[in-house]
């Protein structure tokens, strides 16, 4: 009777290839308190925490991060982040350059929408130069 | 919220009315599909942020309720032409195809210009009103990494140009379109060399290139050229 439980029918057989380390760990109530302590969690794992976007090595966004689980709550100072991204006044987030709206709090942002009048790429804050095309950007 | 205009892997996108009494579309990302793709969700509204143009809906504005994830975009009057061939069975003359295909290529040419490739480009993305067709769903849309990126929104606007060709055709469908359709020897290089030419897998992808030349000015020229005498 070996094939009486299907491995298709076990809840936790097949790991979530997104999921990283997460799917390991210990779910329910111990899995929690065992993610506050530094001891158990991995500390790469900020899924579950809410969003944020990891760094992706894109051209002119030169890294998009936000603050870690522990620094929820946290305000950053609102000049420009590393890579020349921004960072939402309202609630401190990096903001890709580029987008008119801070994707973590909707606030607009229309002075991060700046683009390259030549090739049309978002242009980092603070930019004198299209990083893609060398085209001026008009400041 | 008004209805539910449709569903994709993405999420939902529901008709909704704003505090002025404008129609937006809200777009409600699956909580698990905005995790998993957590790394290239910022891409549709930056590269929305950055259009400017009346056949591409504008994005109005991010909202983050709770956990759910909402872009408000501009709501586009018409019918997909998918809705439009296999919902109302609609078929499409010579004059209404030129219509779109050169509307298509328009919108094709500013994209170009702002160096994004759209990445889908299909008849359940496009909506024609009658008049104006609109580009929509930006989801899979880049920055082009060089030139040969665009290959795929001509080669895939080449496959909506087919859809629409075939919407009067009687005929079983035993032998490909190339031998099926009725179309002049031009048109049909014209369309086979834009579909071939989006295969990077085909051996003869260089051959096919030459063929049509990896300019947008000139293949809507082409275009132009070999499917206006149709209409009259």
């Amino acid at each position: 009777m070996s094939g009486f439980f299907s491995y298709s029918s076990s809840r936790r057989r097949y790991p979530n290839p997104h999921m990283g380390g997460g799917h390991y760990r210990k779910k329910g109530l111990f899995g929690i308190l065992s993610g506050w302590g530094s001891g158990f969690g991995s500390g790469s794992y900020s899924g579950r925490y809410g969003y944020g976007y990891p760094n992706q090595g894109y051209p002119n966004q030169g890294g998009y991060q936000q603050s870690g689980p522990g620094q929820h709550g946290k305000f950053q100072s609102a000049s420009p982040a590393a890579g020349g991204q921004s960072v939402c006044p309202k609630c401190g987030m990096s903001v890709p350059a580029g987008s008119k709206f801070c994707l973590s709090c909707g606030e607009k942002m229309e002075g991060n929408a700046v683009f390259c009048q030549n090739c049309g790429r978002p242009l980092p804050a603070g930019a004198r130069f299209c990083p893609e095309c060398g085209a001026p950007s008009g400041k | 919220m008004a209805s539910c205009m449709g569903k994709g892997r993405y999420g939902v996108c529901f008709l909704a009315v704003d505090p002025h009494g404008k129609k937006v579309i809200l777009k409600k990302f699956r909580r698990r599909m905005w995790k998993k793709n957590m790394a290239n969700n910022y891409h549709e509204s930056v590269i929305l942020s950055g259009l400017a143009h009346e056949q591409i809906p504008q994005l109005l504005g991010v909202i983050r309720e709770r956990k759910q994830y909402y872009f408000v975009l501009e709501y586009k009057e018409g019918d997909t032409l998918k809705d439009w061939l296999f919902e109302k069975n609609k078929i499409f003359n010579r004059t209404e195809i030129y219509r779109i295909g050169i509307q298509l290529f328009d919108i094709l040419k500013y994209l170009r210009s702002r160096s994004v490739v759209h990445g889908d480009i299909s008849i359940a993305n496009v909506i024609d009103d009658g008049e104006h067709i609109s580009l929509i769903d930006f989801g899979l849309a880049r920055y082009a990494g060089d030139e040969d990126d665009f290959w795929l929104d001509y080669a895939r606007a080449a496959d909506v140009l087919l859809y629409l060709l075939y919407s009067g055709y009687p005929g079983k469908g035993k032998r490909p379109w190339y031998e099926e359709l009725p179309l002049s020897s031009e048109q049909r290089e014209f369309l086979r060399g834009l579909i071939e030419a989006g295969r990077s897998e085909n051996g003869d992808f260089g051959e096919k290139k030459r063929q049509v030349e990896n300019n947008i000015t000139n293949i809507k020229k082409q275009f132009q050229e070999y499917f206006e005498k149709d209409c009259s």
